[in-house]
């Protein structure tokens, strides 16, 4: 179990997160919900423990980050370095001792060309085989179906429902609310840097079509479109 | 077109700014460090006009980068591009062009100018369009990265050690090898992004030897076949004076181990500024203690202490 209690970020005299309070149990999944900028990167990377915030995150964990797994937003890979090399980059840093990578390379990556030329979604998928290969956890998956073939988004999307079954704790935030409504148990609603609402699966739909009424308003209506 | 170069003076004075220091000082100890490493090759080697040319072409190869070039293309109308593109060649390749005329060689120099410019035409791609294998694809990133980063400069040093033993110049071949452990350095000097660093399963300390006893390995599968073959090839020193011969064949494995020291120095000195990019102070430490190898007693223990000390917030080290 990990226990975020009065997480606040700021940068500077800008406040991204404001006392989010949040406990994630194993065999969960959750979705954080909210406008670019509001702040879902930075929680990921306060509960990563890759900033400094304040309040406390405490878990069953001797240390936390040697058993999470976290997919960037956009993962970063060095200019001449191949998947191959990438996973075992991955690999190496956690001790694991794994050679068969073409087997658990599930979504037919050109592993032998060097990774900065993937493609977006390519680059991703990368990034979510490393994490897997990991054993971790705990996951942290931002934007994992951004630029991802409606194939791969098929496959993450089982992958999460595996881990969930493996009793794992899964944390996603995505622009995509359907890929959440099939995946999460939760999902809470971040607005600029608080958690303004949590909703358990039965109220999903609930979600959705009052944060379609609140970003849409009347914007559509200003363009008098004919 | 003045607004592209002005924009590039911008940048340069940006990057500057971030290492703390103004951009004539930064421009003045880039010369003076060119200038120390031109008269060291001169002094060395016969050969230093051709190796000054290659070295020279290596560097401005790397302005006709497809990607780069497009960019320029798209930007600039036909005439423009070609006259950027040349005034950036020979932008670059000025240092050279002078330290050539300072060393009484109009020809070579002539010939450089000549060459900076014909080169402005070809558009290269970046690096290769194959997967250049390693052998360090087991234990990546710095060496993969650096090997195929500096694939160009190691054949060519390569190459510089074989003349060495046919001509019979011992000197030739030192320079080769000092210039292979210097290649070897600069592997570590990009700071990686902070992710790279908290992916490892372990603190603070364990990381910094880890990543010391991988470089001392990989840039052994680099500089031993240099080192065993100028010792082999070079066994004993004959003084013409005294008739005295030396045991010339050390001398390799001395600058090997001298070499080891400071490629250790680079590793540590690459996190001595952690998460940030290496400071200019101590990328300036680093290179002076490379010029004067004593200082290397004072600056290992430094640049650890501060490397342990930045490496424990990102690995999470409570030890």
């Amino acid at each position: 179990m990990i226990i975020l209690k009065n997480i606040s970020k700021s940068y500077g005299s800008f406040r991204v997160l404001e006392s989010i309070n949040l406990s994630l149990e194993k065999g969960m999944v959750y979705g954080i919900v909210g406008e670019n900028g509001a702040g879902k990167t930075t929680l990921f990377k306060c509960i990563a423990g890759l900033e400094k915030f304040e309040g406390e995150i405490t878990s069953n964990f001797e240390n936390l980050k040697n058993h999470l797994g976290y997919l960037q937003a956009d993962p970063f890979y060095f200019s001449k370095i191949t998947g191959r090399e990438y996973l075992q980059l991955i690999c190496n840093a956690r001790n694991i001792k794994e050679s068969e990578f073409d087997e658990k390379n599930i979504f037919d990556l050109p592993l032998d060309k060097y990774a900065v030329l993937y493609s977006t979604g390519m680059k991703k998928k990368l990034a979510i085989t490393g994490i897997l290969l990991q054993n971790n956890d705990v996951f942290i998956l931002d934007e994992p179906f951004n630029g991802v073939d409606i194939q791969s988004n098929i496959i993450i999307m089982e992958i999460i429902h595996t881990l969930k079954k493996l009793n794992k704790t899964v944390i996603i935030s995505s622009h995509i609310f359907s890929t959440l409504n099939d995946t999460c148990d939760e999902i809470h609603l971040l607005k600029k840097g608080v958690f303004v609402k949590s909703v358990l699966k039965d109220d999903f739909i609930k979600l959705e079509q009052e944060m379609k009424d609140f970003t849409i308003g009347n914007r559509i209506a200003k363009l008098n479109l004919n | 077109m003045k607004h592209y170069f002005q924009l590039h003076y911008k940048m340069f004075d940006r990057q500057t700014a971030n290492f703390g220091f103004n951009v004539f000082f930064r421009i003045i100890f880039s010369l003076a460090i060119f200038v120390a490493l031109s008269i060291f090759l001169f002094s060395k080697t016969e050969f230093a006009p051709f190796i000054f040319i290659l070295i020279s072409q290596i560097l401005i190869s790397k302005l006709s980068e497809i990607e780069r070039n497009d960019f320029l293309k798209t930007t600039f109308h036909k005439k423009e591009y070609i006259q950027v593109r040349i005034i950036e060649n020979i932008l670059c390749s000025t240092p050279f062009i002078l330290f050539l005329l300072y060393e009484f060689k109009p020809l070579h120099a002539i010939g450089l100018l000549l060459l900076s410019i014909s080169i402005s035409f070809l558009r290269l791609k970046n690096g290769f369009n194959f997967t250049l294998p390693t052998p360090f694809s087991k234990k990546p990133f710095e060496f993969s990265v650096g090997f195929r980063n500096t694939i160009l400069i190691l054949l060519a040093l390569y190459a510089i050690t074989i003349i060495a033993i046919y001509v019979h110049n011992f000197n030739l071949g030192v320079f080769a090898l000092i210039a292979t452990i210097y290649t070897c350095m600069t592997y570590y000097s990009n700071t990686e992004d902070e992710f790279f660093v908290w992916i490892f399963n372990q603190n603070s300390k364990q990381f910094i030897i880890s990543k010391i006893k991988r470089a001392i390995l990989s840039s052994f599968i680099l500089t031993v076949p240099l080192t065993i073959s100028i010792s082999l090839f070079f066994p004993t020193l004959k003084n013409n004076s005294t008739g005295i011969f030396t045991y010339q064949s050390l001398i390799p494995f001395g600058i090997l181990l001298l070499g080891i020291v400071n490629i250790i120095n680079a590793v540590i000195c690459k996190y001595s500024s952690f998460p940030s990019k290496i400071s200019f102070a101590n990328n300036f430490i680093l290179g002076f203690a490379f010029l004067f190898p004593p200082l290397l007693l004072f600056t290992i223990p430094y640049f650890y202490s501060l490397s342990i000390k930045n490496l424990k917030e990102t690995l999470n080290d409570n030890t």
